[in-house]
């Protein structure tokens, strides 16, 4: 963008030059992302699991007939419900041998290297340790199972219109429901496999490493000095899922991003980070890439999943939340910067994280801006997660209720459902599918940030910016994350029943978030490695994020309540009573 | 993201105080792994939420929605639950 002087005021030319579009990051991750959501089609769609057509109907008409017949869930709709869920295209061979060869380090609790390398002696001698607990689970699912039947039916001698028996009925269903998640768990124990993770780690390597080299040329950086500086980021990537998969930082919620900013941060500010790893610093190239395979996880289908209290609470609550924290950062706070500002507002109000890694992208916030936002997100996220939900309990509130609450307020999704978990299934699941309405929203917070600070921020005061100028000035990488949206969304509703097993659980699930996955650690390796702790220091000064986090947050958790209430409970009750 | 404040190269000539400096905050990571939020989960009031997610083996971490099974399976049971009610409401009419 050219600068000229003017008598008084300073004018930015911005100019639209076709080689942009191979020469500029923006464009390569467009490309780069296209790519691998097209590979991902190729690998899934024409490979869908046996008879899915078949048993889709035959789930859903099963549904159907159960809903006609039973005034609640029964044993048999259940059923149905879990054959639909169980259906998806990732667990099919091609899935499965992706997922091994795309995976992170395994969780560990008190030796890392089980994160890498578990022997078959020592999986077997865990199996057997296992054994008694799933059997036990098994037993205990199966008696579950027999009394939730026995009850049904009772209940069906009465025609349903026994209101103690209908009742009795759905606590045993529901007992029988919570035996069944147990028992998976219990299985999953009993079912441990010995596993070496480091030659597909290193493949992983030298598939990320040719994906990104792909553009470097083009981009004027030195594909050799990119390669030889690669491994060392890849690495610092690797250590940090190490550590976010110890299972109290797991608990915590302290995940492998924070842990790959912070150990960038201690190699940078402490011994340097060596000259032949700046090349492969990219932290933008990986961080856009990651928010175009992103974009197409957004899915606009999923915002009616729970109806219009879901899009009440989720999409009405947090732009209000989020518009009027960003105000009071900057009318009453005065914080200096406007990107780190909307940084915070956006991943306080909206889902965390990759709220404020799409919003920082958008509004072109410095990386120890996006690290602040991340680190108090991460920091208050670990606090409600727990304070909220133990609330909740403590006063009784009704679990629809406090999973919207929990789902609205609380930062990572992550950490949404564990606090959900405390609810109950029914207060999981409505926590977990509020914040899923949530994250969609950022598709459209970040179209809209990025309008917003090309036409009204990045200008002199005064100056009318002319539409030409906006598209000058626009991150170009927002129209490959806002069309993998909207083609994803569109394809999946056209495929109706079979879109969710073949694109959201097979091309989305199964491919493309694996590599966004990798995409993203490696940028925040890469902020980490270039980040400088005076930097962050002079941000931080006089406590003006952390304060703007408190108020907004404070904000959120009030509006959320009382519109989870009033939609749940006053305008909606027939929701909440059938959930 | 703009790109200012490039890292601060120490080039590799790392001195004492930098190998010390990384010493330190790897203890310190260690020390917050290890001893500090063990210790902190063991609180009265912390341990019973705690207890419930390292059970129901939640990684709390994951920041976007794909990345949890439990948000499939919630907004199926959800979307399945609303259509139901739907069904009944028109089987009433």
């Amino acid at each position: 963008m050219a600068a000229q002087q003017g008598n008084e005021i300073v004018v930015d030319k911005g100019k639209w030059e076709w080689s942009e579009m191979w020469k500029k990051e923006d464009w390569w991750a467009i490309w780069l992302g296209a790519l691998i959501l097209i590979v991902g089609c190729v690998i899934f769609l024409p490979r869908p699991p046996a008879e899915m057509d078949a048993k889709l109907a035959k789930a859903e008409a099963a549904m159907a007939a159960e809903d006609a017949r039973a005034p609640f869930h029964t044993v048999e709709w259940h059923k149905a419900n879990d054959t639909i869920s169980g259906l998806k295209a990732l667990n099919e061979p091609h899935g499965k041998a992706i997922k091994k060869f795309f995976a992170t380090p395994s969780k560990w609790k008190d030796n890392p290297l089980e994160a890498l390398y578990l022997s078959e002696e020592e999986a077997a001698q865990r199996r057997d340790q296992a054994a008694p607990k799933y059997a036990a689970a098994q037993e205990k699912t199966g008696l579950a199972m027999a009394q939730a039947q026995e009850a049904q039916s009772a209940a069906v001698q009465a025609n349903f219109n026994n209101e103690q028996l209908n009742k009795e009925t759905t606590t045993a269903i529901s007992a029988w429901r919570s035996a069944k998640k147990s028992e998976g768990k219990a299985k999953d124990a009993a079912t441990v496999k010995g596993h070496n993770k480091l030659p597909y780690l290193f493949g992983t390597m030298i598939v990320l490493m040719l994906i990104f080299s792909i553009g470097t040329r083009f981009m004027g950086i030195s594909t050799g000095r990119f390669m030889a500086g690669f491994w060392f980021v890849f690495l610092l990537a690797v250590l940090a899922e190490v550590l976010g998969g110890q299972a109290t930082l797991r608990a915590y919620g302290v995940g492998p991003i924070i842990w790959a900013i912070v150990g960038g941060m201690l190699i940078s500010n402490t011994v340097g980070t060596p000259k032949f790893v700046q090349p492969a610093l990219l932290t933008e190239y990986y961080i856009k890439t990651g928010l175009v395979l992103l974009g197409a996880e957004i899915l606009f289908g999923k915002l009616v999943a729970i109806g219009i209290p879901g899009v009440f609470v989720a999409w009405v609550v947090t732009p209000t939340v989020l518009v009027l924290t960003y105000l009071f950062g900057q009318k009453v706070l005065k914080i200096e910067s406007k990107s780190l500002n909307m940084t915070i507002s956006a991943d306080m109000s909206v889902c965390g994280v990759s709220a404020a890694i799409a919003t920082a992208a958008a509004c072109r916030a410095k990386k120890e801006e996006l690290t602040i936002a991340i680190g108090l997100s991460m920091l208050f996220t670990a606090v409600m997660m727990i304070a909220l939900p133990s609330f909740i309990v403590a006063v009784g509130m009704h679990p629809v209720l406090g999973g919207a609450w929990i789902g609205g307020t609380i930062d990572a999704t992550g950490a949404v459902v564990a606090a959900g978990a405390f609810l109950g299934e029914t207060g999981m699941f409505v926590a977990a599918t509020i914040k899923m309405i949530q994250n969609i929203l950022i598709g459209v917070i970040a179209f809209g940030v990025a309008i917003f600070w090309c036409a009204k921020v990045d200008c002199v005061a005064g100056q009318r910016v002319s539409k030409m100028e906006i598209w000058y000035r626009f991150p170009k990488f927002v129209l490959g994350f806002m069309a993998a949206s909207v083609i994803f969304s569109l394809a999946i509703s056209a495929m109706g029943s079979a879109g969710g097993v073949m694109i959201d659980q097979g091309v989305l699930r199964g491919f493309s978030k694996l590599l966004r996955g990798w995409f993203f650690i490696l940028a925040f390796a890469s902020i980490g490695l270039s980040s400088d702790f005076r930097e962050m220091a002079h941000h931080f000064k006089g406590g003006k994020p952390a304060i703007l986090y408190v108020c907004g947050q404070s904000l959120n958790i009030i509006l959320t309540l009382v519109a989870a209430y009033v939609m749940f409970f006053l305008v909606f009750p027939e929701i909440t009573a059938g959930l | 993201m703009r790109r200012e404040n490039e890292s601060r190269d120490r080039g590799g000539s790392a001195t004492w105080r930098g190998w010390l400096g990384l010493g330190i905050g790897l203890t310190g990571i260690w020390l917050l792994t290890f001893v500090v939020l063990p210790g902190i989960a063991r609180l009265p009031l912390i341990k019973p939420v705690m207890e419930i997610i390292a059970e129901s083996g939640v990684n709390a971490g994951s920041y976007w929605y794909t990345q949890l099974d439990e948000t499939a399976d919630g907004s199926m049971y959800v979307r399945n639950t609303l259509d139901g009610i739907e069904r009944r409401r028109q089987i009433k009419q």
